[in-house]
């Protein structure tokens, strides 16, 4: 899996394109215009792009992106 | 017992008065951005129930609205099941009060059925049994749900989400839609994703306590508590093995479907649902912009509009499927 394409999906879950820089350490909740929906995004980005089922329970044990980036990759693995 | 089939013969619904638009939203909660979430979740307004008004009062004017709408002799109906999670009382069963009320014969049986999103089907499974096999001929289903009374004065997520509405369905030995095999499913670990905690037997007293989830939502144990990542992630996984199940157990693939008619949760999971099964988005049917997400009454809501816009036809093949708290699941093809 790769980094920058997976950054790249994630920036796209939000309806608004994140003013600040992304990386593998920012925060999921500290990201301005956060919200539950986008985690719904998160978890149809992760099925759709990946192939992969995240769930409530995941999610919330996931702080930051690359926690986020980890988690994918482990479950692609898994598969 | 007249024949071994069992059709939809005709849908009535209620919508009380009062509508709670988007804009009232954003007045009430000036810090929401009302449109964008409209825009996600398809919805502009909702209906919901006066102070007093309850389900078995809107499953009541549902029923008469079928009545004259299709000019239903009542004394033709010898079932009658109200699905509902507000029900009147804890005891007695709301159905036995409405069968009075309609003037229906006291031959006739009754019960409630305490399912959400998934209800509508399910009645339609038990009103197909009771037919099959003979216990009886015309069974009046009705759906009715207030959640907009179960809802925290700020819980704005499902303010936006759910309407209050009631349909009337009559299920007999003939119709027009053909009443095929059904799939049906559980997974009760997930009983907590969507619930009220308090009032009824294991928790008797309000606690009058709120706290906040770790994305800010509100948590009210004496409301209505959903879990919309659980939902949504509960949905993605098992929505798409039901139609699978369905068109396995009805002999027919995917391209002999005419109209999927599923429970409007919202648009943002219908989208997601029609990317995943990768149906045609032309034979998916939307209904929730006015109504909102009407809990058991959403499925028998879009059928009547669906037929009205004439998306319905003789030879019609259509999938339904109900999902959400219990959690719960429910389809079943109809022949037209």
């Amino acid at each position: 899996m790769e980094e920058n394409k997976f950054l790249r999906n994630f920036i796209e879950v939000f309806d608004e394109v994140p003013t600040e820089a992304i990386t593998m350490n920012t925060v999921l909740r500290a990201i301005e215009g956060w919200s539950s929906l986008v985690g719904l995004s998160i978890i149809a980005m992760a099925d759709q792009e990946y192939g992969v089922e995240i769930d409530d329970v995941d999610l919330r044990g996931i702080k930051t992106v690359g926690e986020l980036f980890d988690l994918i990759q482990k479950k692609t693995n898994v598969k | 017992m007249k024949g071994s089939e069992v059709y939809i013969r005709a849908i009535s619904y209620y919508l009380p008065e009062e509508i709670v638009t988007n804009e009232d939203v954003g007045r009430l909660f000036p810090e929401w951005t009302a449109a964008k979430v409209a825009a996600k979740v398809g919805i502009l307004q909702r209906h919901h129930s006066a102070e007093g008004e309850t389900s078995s009062d809107m499953a009541y004017n549902a029923a008469e609205k079928l009545f004259t709408e299709h000019c239903i002799d009542r004394s033709e109906i010898d079932f009658i099941i109200l699905c509902t999670q507000s029900p009147d009382y804890f005891l007695p069963t709301s159905a036995c009060i409405l069968q009075n009320r309609l003037g229906l014969n006291k031959e006739t049986g009754a019960f409630d059925l305490n399912l959400g999103c998934s209800g509508f089907v399910y009645g339609l499974a038990v009103a197909k049994g009771l037919i099959f096999a003979g216990v009886a001929q015309n069974v009046l289903l009705l759906t009715a749900e207030t959640y907009s009374k179960y809802l925290h004065p700020q819980d704005k997520g499902n303010l936006t989400l759910f309407g209050d509405a009631a349909a009337a369905t009559l299920i007999s030995s003939e119709g027009k839609g053909r009443i095929d095999e059904f799939s049906l499913g559980t997974d009760g670990s997930g009983y907590d994703k969507l619930i009220v905690r308090n009032g009824a037997s294991r928790n008797r007293k309000p606690e009058n306590v709120t706290t906040r989830d770790e994305e800010g939502n509100l948590i009210a144990p004496d409301n209505l508590f959903m879990n919309g990542a659980g939902i949504f992630s509960f949905t993605m996984k098992w929505v798409p093995k039901l139609v699978e199940d369905l068109l396995i157990k009805n002999k027919l693939v995917k391209e002999d479907i005419d109209l999927f008619v599923f429970h409007q949760a919202n648009k943002y999971m219908l989208e997601n649902l029609v990317k995943k099964i990768k149906v045609d988005p032309e034979k998916f049917f939307y209904y929730l912009e006015d109504v909102g997400n009407t809990v058991s009454s959403t499925i028998p809501i879009a059928l009547y509009e669906a037929n009205k816009a004439g998306k319905i036809r003789n030879g019609s093949k259509v999938i339904l499927a109900g999902f959400g708290v219990g959690l719960s699941w429910a389809g079943v093809v109809l022949q037209f």
